[in-house]
């Protein structure tokens, strides 16, 4: 069998042992609304390309896995679901991850054997907690995120030896987290893993200070701090910025806004003299 | 009809499931099966697309439905001609 379609049954309560099935390629059961459990024997179906449980409700974990030619994976809108399965070994066929509605916090460290993985979609989760690895996954360019009740680093204390010698930049160049609840500790923690960023999309946040930092961001072009209530205070400008957006930033002072704009000045100053 | 290859059903009204199923089927689409079982001498080992949405098996009966098709054999592209 190759396809196996159990989509909207609604009696399902278990994924049974699916190993007999090695030529599967498409497993589909969405919206089956009574899942709760699902036999380990699914991570293994090396053929599989298409899994899909989008829309099970009840579905709490997921087993582990180790789909070496799978391209694609549909987890959205499982509500109740914690955790992304851990990933056994690398899997190099999916290039895109999109996960929205689930309960997922925290991505496993093993998310680093998606060796291929380009863009990763989070939206609508709780406290998103990143593996620090992350940004060891050479391919994965595009990180988006909104809706998120936070943003946690894992595996931080172990990393911070390393990064004291040097802090290891990810290359990811779109770094979008509109309305992820960060706080000023955002930029302290992890932040400079995004230091190669082109296109950065902090709107609707609850930080109070652009930090000095975001002058090292040498290839960032688009800023977008739209809808940050707290923003009082924007203490530096990147090199290559083009296009800053900051609209109904209420708490931004006269003051802090006229010292953003003096190193605007300074810096069409320092293009114009070189 | 035994040697029927696609069976394929997207609408109906039925009251109660088949009795018998050909074992030469590759595709069976059963949108709204209705019955909690497979026919019990259904045992197709060329079935290669299973398609059941909306039907109202439990765990157990789906056992059975994997197990029937345990012996599947690898089917060629030929299956993809026929879509």
């Amino acid at each position: 069998m190759r396809f196996l379609n159990l989509d909207k049954s609604k009696c399902l309560r278990h994924i049974p042992d699916v190993s007999g099935l090695p030529n599967l390629e498409k497993l589909s059961f969405q919206h089956c609304k009574n899942l709760t459990t699902i036999h380990n024997s699914i991570g293994f179906l090396h053929k599989l390309k298409i899994l899909s449980a989008f829309g099970c409700t009840k579905l709490v974990s997921f087993p582990p896995i180790k789909l070496t030619a799978l391209e694609k994976l549909n987890l959205s809108r499982c509500y109740s679901l914690e955790s992304f399965p851990e990933i056994l070994g690398k899997m190099e066929n999916i290039r895109a991850i999109q996960l929205e509605y689930t309960a997922i916090k925290e991505l496993p460290s093993s998310f680093q054997n998606l060796t291929q993985l380009q863009e990763l979609q989070l939206s609508n989760c709780g406290v998103v907690q990143l593996p620090s690895n992350i940004v060891m996954m050479s391919e994965l360019t595009d990180l988006i995120g909104w809706k998120w009740k936070g943003w946690q680093w894992l595996n931080q204390e172990k990393d911070e030896e390393k990064e004291a010698s040097s802090v290891i930049s990810s290359n990811v160049e779109c770094l979008w987290a509109s309305e992820c609840n960060l706080c000023d500790d955002f930029f302290s923690i992890g932040f400079m893993r995004f230091a190669h960023v082109k296109d950065l999309d902090l709107s609707k946040n609850n930080f109070r200070i652009l930090p000095e930092c975001i002058r090292e961001f040498q290839f960032l072009r688009k800023l977008n701090v739209n809808d940050c209530k707290l923003l009082q205070e924007i203490r530096g400008i990147p090199p290559s910025l083009k296009h800053f957006l900051a609209t109904n930033c209420k708490s931004l002072t006269s003051l802090s806004t006229n010292m953003f704009l003096n190193q605007v000045w300074f810096c069409l100053l320092l293009m114009y003299l070189i | 009809m035994r040697n029927l290859k696609i069976l394929i059903i997207k609408s109906g009204n039925f009251s109660k499931g088949p009795k018998y199923l050909p074992n030469s089927l590759r595709v069976l689409e059963w949108w709204r099966y209705p019955s909690h079982d497979l026919p019990s001498d259904f045992l197709s080992k060329k079935l290669a697309m299973c398609k059941l949405p909306q039907s109202c098996f439990t765990s157990p009966e789906l056992v059975g439905l994997l197990k029937a098709s345990l012996t599947s054999s690898f089917l060629s592209c030929e299956l993809m001609n026929l879509h």
